[in-house]
């Protein structure tokens, strides 16, 4: 992205404060999003993302800051003159009309001829595998079709913007996974802007461009998924996401990518900034690149007393005691397991550029 | 010898169970059991012996009363003003209703919930109370003809009118459609008129598209449940009316007090009572659209 390159979407500075309320909902985010990015909004229960969500779709002011669209500021504009596309938890699927009425209806708003919207949203319900249902009223569906034609609504109106909020919370596992695929396929191929509210940080994985991690109504990171999980910014964005041992340290003073650990010298190939003149910092491993190793290492490696072990089919976690009382945890796998019986011992050994360095601030 | 203890043990519990099912299948009916029965008792017998006595001449059972009651222009016209009353006052009630019900929905708390308070708080003071207030309100020297006067002109007769009358009953009412209205429309799911906005309907065109036509069920259950009270209205209108705006009840009323003609009276109640079965089996049908919608 070069300077001039102006952001379709921009957040400036949000803060939103509900009225009797001591702490702010939303505390001063900037975003912004480039035509055709899917992004999104993951954290915690709580951290602001729907209210973010809200005040881009208009349905809540923001207290202070700015929403700009293409460089316009919106705030003043109301939900239905925004134009963008919104997909709700619960469906929000009118019930005294049936599939195609419901489709149909922000065509209507617009005053689209008949025939054309009649032809659209045939299209539309084809795209989401409705087409033999569009007679049916939502409650003559499972939740997994409310969620297409939901789905068919927000976007039949060719919005520049769709927002969704936890639009698959409701379903079980599987139908989730296979919901998940195809709005990432449809969200490519029609070429839509997505902000898409989440607090299962798989599904933001696996569907993102860009992950904003909420903390307390704030961004801590925002940042493509694999960077977010390998490099986090900070520890809730790493604690968040994923698994991870979490280790307080000093970076030594007068060394390069050096830190002392109560696990022994840890050698960090990134982060080398903050290991200057022997401040505090955190290293953080995940537990799937830690190893099982045949002889004990010196560096970037420790003895543990393997104190409970945990098999999840695929992989089995191991979790042991270190080196002054320090708890580690790795991911081995069923045969690699063998040798971790509680009260065994085992070395383990990981690669410097597994290592990831935090302040320990943050 | 210890299995035989298993044995008798056994089919106690067998038996026990079949008695606690039984019991559980039969409790619902003995909690229903008092009410069942005063209903009986003091409905639906005295009930049947008002039907029996419209249909019992004194030459046998005959439909003749009937026949005169439905060849009679003077009865058929009471019956008719009564159902034109009762639309009258029903629609008033819609109308003042429905704003006032769409406030307390929307506003939830504040505003609202006073507005709901204010709306009960009429609906527990006596009825009959409420009617001689409007008497006085509405009386020659009363409110309405002494604020005409003061602004320059002689007010027109207003009590002892079927205006009066009609102002009286919606009053009356009045609650009974709000809460009606009320109980549905708080049940509307907020987030469909967010949805609505968000795909690009104005306020209004939310309103009219999709919290009308959802609030629906609600005005069929108010509108029925007012009109079919409103059928049966005596004092009200008796009060507040004119003697050339009797309604039916009254007119059963006079059957029986001045003519001694039970036969006739037991007639026109079964015909009221007949016109109320229909009108509440329309409004079962609809009722059932709102199931339909819902679960
Ligand atoms: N209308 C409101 N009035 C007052 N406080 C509110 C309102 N809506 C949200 N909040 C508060 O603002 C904070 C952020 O809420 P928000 O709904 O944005 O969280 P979220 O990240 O979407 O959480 P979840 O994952 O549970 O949906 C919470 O503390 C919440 O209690
Ligand atoms: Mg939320």
């Amino acid at each position: 992205m070069t300077e001039n390159d102006a952001p379709f979407l921009r957040l400036d500075a949000i803060v939103k404060r509900y009225p009797g309320t001591p702490a702010p909902a939303v505390d001063g985010i900037s975003v912004d999003i480039q035509r055709g990015e899917f992004v999104s909004l993951l954290g915690p229960s709580g951290s602001g993302k729907t209210t973010t969500l809200l005040m881009i779709a208009g349905f809540e002011l923001p207290s202070e800051g700015r929403i700009l669209l293409e460089g316009r500021d919106i705030v003043g504009l109301p939900p239905h003159r925004r134009n963008f596309g919104m997909v709700f938890q619960n469906y929000a699927l009118f019930p005294h009309m049936t599939v195609a009425q419901n489709v149909a209806y922000p065509l209507e708003l617009r005053k689209i001829p008949t025939a054309e919207v009649r032809a659209t949203v045939g299209r539309y319900l084809e795209m989401v595998g409705l087409s033999g249902l569009a007679g049916r009223r939502p409650t003559e569906l499972s939740g997994g079709q409310q969620q297409r034609v939901a789905l068919a609504r927000a976007l039949v109106f060719s919005p520049p913007v769709v927002l969704m909020d936890e639009p698959l919370g409701a379903l079980d596992k599987n139908l989730r996974e296979q919901l998940q695929v195809e709005i990432k396929e449809l969200q490519k191929s029609l070429g839509i802007t997505l902000i898409y509210v989440t607090h299962d940080q798989s599904e933001a994985m696996t569907m993102s461009d860009r992950i904003a991690v909420f903390n307390h109504g704030r961004i801590d990171q925002i940042a493509p998924p694999d960077r977010i999980y390998r490099r986090p910014a900070t520890r809730f964005v790493g604690e968040f996401v994923g698994d991870s041992n979490m280790i307080e340290g000093r970076a030594i003073a007068g060394e390069i990518g050096l830190a002392d650990s109560p696990l022994g010298r840890i050698t960090c190939t990134d982060g080398t900034s903050v290991l200057t003149s022997g401040q505090p910092v955190l290293v953080m491993i995940r537990p799937e690149l830690v190893r099982l190793s045949n002889r004990p290492t010196p560096q970037n490696g420790a003895r543990l007393v393997v104190s409970r072990t945990t098999n999840y089919g695929d992989r089995v976690l191991v979790e042991g005691i270190g080196p002054n009382d320090t708890p580690l945890r790795l991911r081995v796998s069923a045969r690699e397991a063998e040798d971790c019986r509680p009260g065994s011992q085992i070395d383990v050994a990981w690669d410097p550029e597994d290592v990831h360095v935090l302040p320990r601030s943050a | 010898m210890a299995t035989s203890r298993m044995y008798a043990e056994d089919n106690f519990k067998a038996s026990r169970q079949i008695w606690r099912g039984a019991m559980r299948a039969a409790r619902p009916w003995i909690l229903l059991l008092p009410v069942l029965t005063v209903i009986t008792v003091l409905f639906l017998v005295p009930l049947l012996g008002i039907l029996r006595l419209s249909i019992l001449g004194e030459d046998g059972y005959s439909l003749a009363s009937y026949a005169t009651f439905f060849t009679d222009s003077f009865h058929l016209a009471v019956l008719g003003r009564t159902l034109g009353v009762a639309l009258i006052v029903t629609l008033g009630c819609l109308i003042l209703g429905y704003p006032v019900a769409y406030v307390a929905a929307r506003y939830a708390g504040g505003l609202g919930t006073a507005l709901l308070l204010i709306v009960t708080m009429s609906f527990w003071t006596s009825f009959l109370a409420r009617t001689y207030a409007w008497m006085v309100i509405l009386g020659s020297q009363g409110l309405v003809s002494n604020l005409a006067r003061a602004l320059g002109f002689e007010p027109p007769q207003i009590l002892f009118t079927g205006l009066a009358a009609n102002i009286g009953m919606i009053h009356i009412l009045l609650p009974f459609m709000v809460l009606a209205l009320f109980a549905v429309m708080q049940r509307i799911d907020r987030t469909l008129l967010r949805a609505s906005e968000g795909l690009g309907a104005t306020r209004f065109q939310t309103f009219r598209r999709v919290f009308l036509p959802l609030s629906v069920p609600g005005m069929i259950n108010g509108c029925a449940m007012v009109y079919i009270v409103c059928l049966g209205f005596y004092v009200t209108p008796e009060l507040l009316g004119g003697p050339r705006d009797q309604l039916i009840a009254r007119q059963i009323g006079s059957q029986i007090e001045q003519l001694l003609d039970w036969r006739e009276a037991a007639t026109m109640a079964a015909v009221l009572l007949a016109v109320t079965l229909v009108i509440y089996a329309v409004y079962d049908f609809f009722f059932g659209l709102d199931r339909l919608w819902r679960s």
